[in-house]
């Protein structure tokens, strides 16, 4: 899950807009965590197990899990399977090709995929993209903050860049806010300088707010007619401030609030499409390098641990050479042998 | 001397960078954030699908063929390791689309987590949680709204991450590692006997001694 897709300081910054004050603000998000921390307190073991889950989602986790089912769990479905009738040597032989391609998997995974992912992360994070939507330089990703605070303060233990980390991020997602509900517009730094965006820009943002907004609503009569009065207001080009105080019949709804989630989640969601397609592009792209070299170790590995497997049995020279009415008994032969 | 860290620099430029910021600028890259951002349903199974299908597919032709022609593998065993890539292959890719369809599907998941988690979600236990919690001097003050909004952004965390694990379990142990290669055997047997027969209608114009 992507931590830029969730923010959580819905719902417990109401002061945000009356009184900004970052610090305070901090605060105010640091109690939701603390209120998610002793509910997880109280809640049964299974679903504290489930919380415990969460470190074993990422990337790297996911090719570790991959290869051990390859490595470790097909093998044994080959190798011991008794509706095959194919003879047990020719089973253990084609059964010791998973393990090798898991190893190969791993290698080329490591050595491509995660570099790869991690090339786009950089460069998302600093604003290297010409196109800006795939930009997150306006909030970036908590661990590349991290990663930054690190490579400046070296000597800044790892609870301190964490903290650090947390503040920056606190006082990005507060500059959005602030300048969507004071300049109507949110402005951040590239590579290539700095970015403002337009005034249509910003109507579409507001514009899918609404939209999600209305979802959200359903069947309440009262909410959809509030929805509708900011929807008119935002095709007349109103401002954001003036579309927050509509939508502020409405309780609880922060309008600021959510259209700043809303460009960080649309942020969040351009660079996921764009990662699966270069994920697809990348596998595709690397599929004759694992395919070549699976095809050369493999035969090299079993001839090495495995060489009675690796020798080919001596055939009958009818084997060689059967008729087609001959075929099927073919596996029998093998099985006699 | 070679300045490896330049060379690096100028594969990760030429090799990554300039590609990913061709692609950006694509048509299809904007169709692609507009149904990503709208988290179209539709579209993003669709492209899930052809993604599964176009890299096992691909992965499957390649693997067969290269297994067939691979002359390292003993000769008795070569049909077979690649009438395994070949039925590996195939299930592998219907055990995907399966699972995507199935396991991995948000609505099947919601409806899982409701009928293993839910009692511990329902009004009743948010209720008890709320008292619980209100009881402690550190969050006496807090409003019901407040705990509402935890509460559930709580249980969506908790849902997130059985999505999760059930699709990891599901579809990357027990669909991809078990159930496929379980299956996958026997009918390895069967799709040797038809690359057998290929090879003997091939054979037919042969004799033994034509051969020598």
């Amino acid at each position: 899950m992507s931590s830029v897709g969730s923010v959580s300081f819905k719902g417990s910054t109401s002061s945000i807009l009356d009184a900004v004050n970052p610090r305070e603000w901090a605060q105010q998000v640091n109690k939701e965590k603390d209120l998610k921390s002793e509910l997880l307190k109280q809640m049964p073991n299974s679903i504290k197990l489930l919380d415990k889950m969460k470190n074993f989602v990422g990337e790297v986790p996911n090719i570790i899990i991959n290869a051990v089912g390859t490595g470790l769990v097909a093998p044994v479905f080959i190798k011991y399977n008794p509706l095959s009738k194919t003879d047990e040597d020719t089973r253990t032989y084609s059964a010791w090709r998973q393990p090798v391609s898991a190893a190969l998997a791993v290698l080329t995974q490591a050595g491509l995929v995660i570099p790869f992912n991690s090339v786009i992360n950089n460069m998302t994070n600093s604003g290297d993209f010409f196109v800006n939507k795939y930009n997150r330089t306006a909030y970036q990703d908590l661990k590349y903050i991290e990663k930054t605070i690190k490579k400046e303060n070296p000597n800044l233990s790892k609870e301190e860049i964490s903290k650090l980390a947390k503040d920056k991020q606190y006082k990005q997602l507060e500059n959005i806010i602030e300048q969507l509900y004071n300049k109507d517009t949110i402005e951040y730094t590239t590579k290539r300088g700095v970015v403002k965006l337009s005034k249509d820009e910003i109507k579409e943002l507001m514009e899918q707010t609404a939209q999600d907004m209305l979802v959200k609503a359903k069947d309440n009569p009262h909410e959809k007619a509030v929805i509708k009065e900011m929807q008119d207001a935002i095709r007349d080009n109103k401002s954001v401030k003036d579309v927050h105080k509509i939508a502020s019949n409405i309780s609880n709804v922060k309008f600021a609030y959510d259209a700043a989630q809303k460009f960080i989640s649309n942020t969040a969601a351009n660079i996921k499409g764009m990662k699966q397609i270069t994920g697809l592009a990348v596998s595709l792209a690397i599929l004759p390098v694992t395919c070549c070299l699976l095809n050369y170790v493999y035969p090299k590995f079993m001839k090495a641990f495995f060489p009675n497997l690796s020798d080919k049995k001596q055939e009958k020279p009818q084997d060689t050479f059967v008729k087609n009415s001959d075929a099927p008994k073919d596996d029998e032969q093998e099985v006699r042998k | 001397m070679i300045d490896m860290p330049k060379i690096m620099d100028k594969v990760v430029d030429y090799g990554i960078k300039k590609p990913l910021n061709a692609f950006t600028k694509t048509g299809f890259a904007d169709n692609l954030c507009k149904n990503y951002q709208s988290n179209n349903a539709k579209y993003i199974g669709a492209l899930g699908v052809t993604s599964i299908v176009l890299k096992d597919g691909l992965g499957c032709y390649m693997y067969v063929n290269q297994s067939l022609n691979n002359k390292s593998i003993p000769e008795d065993k070569r049909k077979f390791v690649a009438s395994l890539d070949l039925t590996n292959g195939g299930l592998m890719i219907l055990a995907q689309l399966l699972t995507f369809f199935t396991i991995s599907n948000s609505k099947v998941q919601s409806k899982i987590f409701n009928k293993i988690f839910g009692k511990n979600f329902d009004g009743a236990a948010k209720k008890l949680y709320e008292t619980a919690i209100k009881g402690s001097d550190k969050f006496k003050n807090i409003t019901g709204k407040e705990f509402n909004v935890t509460f559930d952004k709580f249980k969506n965390d908790a849902k997130g991450f059985f999505g999760i694990f059930t699709s990891l379990v599901a579809a990357t142990i027990l669909a991809k590692r078990v159930i496929v290669p379980f299956i996958a055997t026997p009918l390895a047997d069967k799709a040797k006997k038809l690359l057998y027969k290929d090879d003997n209608k091939n054979q037919d114009s042969f004799t033994p001694e034509s051969k020598k």
